[in-house]
């Protein structure tokens, strides 16, 4: 099986021949190279942007979401420890004045949330969700309180109505539950305090979005120039 | 110092192409595009489908230049590029199918001492089947073993065997006729 002769001639002069290519054979092998080295090139701009879009993306939503917790953790803390020190008032005040079944719904509540005070200076990890989860917590103990506020006053007006007409009923109870609305207007004001400082963070928002939106007409003029 | 200086001419110009420097490109192709289509018509019988086909080896030559690893020839490099090419061109457009043949029996041919012109020769090669002369291209002109001509082909070393014995008879009864025509006893 060996190559005879004629194949060994054969390969010696297929080996020595030469075919000269058409004119365009070249030009033809040019435009196909030129097509493929101006692919990578496109696809590599386009991921370019869409990197850099994602990025900016990214980094926008982060400082967003950075923006938010810090300002809601600051005042939060302050409230906490003024409502702690205010609902031990409230306790010490209540304990000496009401025993009815509301008032020991109130206390149990109170201690709950107190206990619950307490433990958050013990765990000191001032992570976003807990602080915000208290705040909440004490915003409802602070509503609680309004609304047994104005039952209570409106308890009194009318104790004070039929003592007048009919002389005869005096309830202990209202001038016992009037200390209780002197500490209650001091939670008020605190809620108060920190709507205002809610404002303040809205204004700060608002003025951040005013230099962005300006900052995008800028730029979306740039680029219409 | 020739040789040298020739060699290391060859690897700036091919680290040029590497670089996709157009100038290398054509330099190399200018240099071996004549002998390599010689190759493509071999296999292919028409010569506009050869130099398609070489126009597409170039394509995979200067795509995969970082691969060649400058220990052989650079000629042989591109030259196998080729005949893979050609090879895989017959087998999907011509869709060439190969009967698997294990025992054959292996007849002896006379040696022919004539002397033949190179388009004779490519006359001869040109009527054989695209199957036979793909083999007999591979295992007579260009050298391959019959295991690595089973490989690139994913057939039988019998099969291979068996499809260069009937090429050579076939080949054999050619050059007896052209022989004859040329005598103009037929």
């Amino acid at each position: 099986m060996e190559p005879n002769n004629i194949e060994k001639q054969m390969k010696e002069k297929l080996n020595q021949r030469t075919i000269q290519p058409s004119a365009n054979a070249w030009d033809r092998l040019d435009a196909m190279l030129s097509v493929t080295e101006q692919k990578p090139k496109r696809n590599f701009k386009w991921l370019s942007f869409a990197a850099v879009f994602v990025g900016f993306t990214l980094i926008g939503i982060f400082i967003l979401n950075k923006e938010k917790p810090i300002e809601n953790v600051i005042p939060s803390n302050p409230i906490v420890l003024e409502n702690e020190t205010e609902k031990v008032e409230n306790l010490n005040e209540k304990e000496n004045t009401i025993s009815s079944e509301e008032n020991q719904k109130e206390v149990a509540i109170i201690n709950q949330s107190k206990k619950k005070m307490e433990e958050q200076p013990v765990a000191i990890n001032p992570k976003k969700d807990f602080l915000l989860d208290n705040h909440s917590k004490t915003e409802e103990v602070i509503v609680e309180n309004q609304s047994k506020e104005a039952i209570n006053k409106y308890v009194n007006t009318k104790s004070l109505l039929a003592e007048i007409e009919t002389g005869e009923k005096f309830e202990i109870p209202t001038l016992s539950k009037n200390p209780s609305v002197k500490v209650d207007a001091n939670a008020l004001l605190s809620s108060a305090e920190k709507e205002v400082e809610e404002t303040f963070r809205d204004k700060v928002i608002q003025s951040i979005n005013k230099k962005y939106n300006s900052v995008k007409s800028t730029l979306a003029n740039r680029n219409y120039e | 110092m020739k040789v040298i200086n020739l060699h290391q001419e060859e690897q700036t110009i091919i680290q040029m192409a590497i670089d996709q420097n157009r100038f290398a490109q054509q330099q190399i192709y200018t240099k071996y595009s004549s002998k390599m289509l010689s190759v493509c018509r071999q296999y292919i019988k028409d010569l506009q489908l050869a130099e398609d086909v070489m126009i597409t080896a170039f394509m995979k030559v200067f795509t995969h230049l970082k691969n060649f690893e400058h220990k052989g020839s650079f000629e042989g490099w591109i030259r196998r590029i080729m005949i893979n090419e050609c090879v895989s061109f017959i087998r999907v457009q011509k869709q060439v199918k190969f009967i698997e043949e294990e025992a054959f029996f292996e007849e002896r041919h006379n040696d022919i001492e004539s002397k033949f012109s190179v388009d004779d020769i490519q006359f001869l090669i040109d009527g054989l089947p695209d199957g036979y002369r793909m083999i007999f291209n591979l295992y007579a002109i260009e050298g391959y073993k019959h295991q690595e001509i089973a490989v690139m082909l994913g057939i039988n070393e019998g099969t291979s065997k068996s499809q260069l014995s009937h090429a050579r008879k076939m080949l054999q009864n050619q050059i007896n006729k052209l022989k004859n025509y040329e005598n103009g006893t037929e």
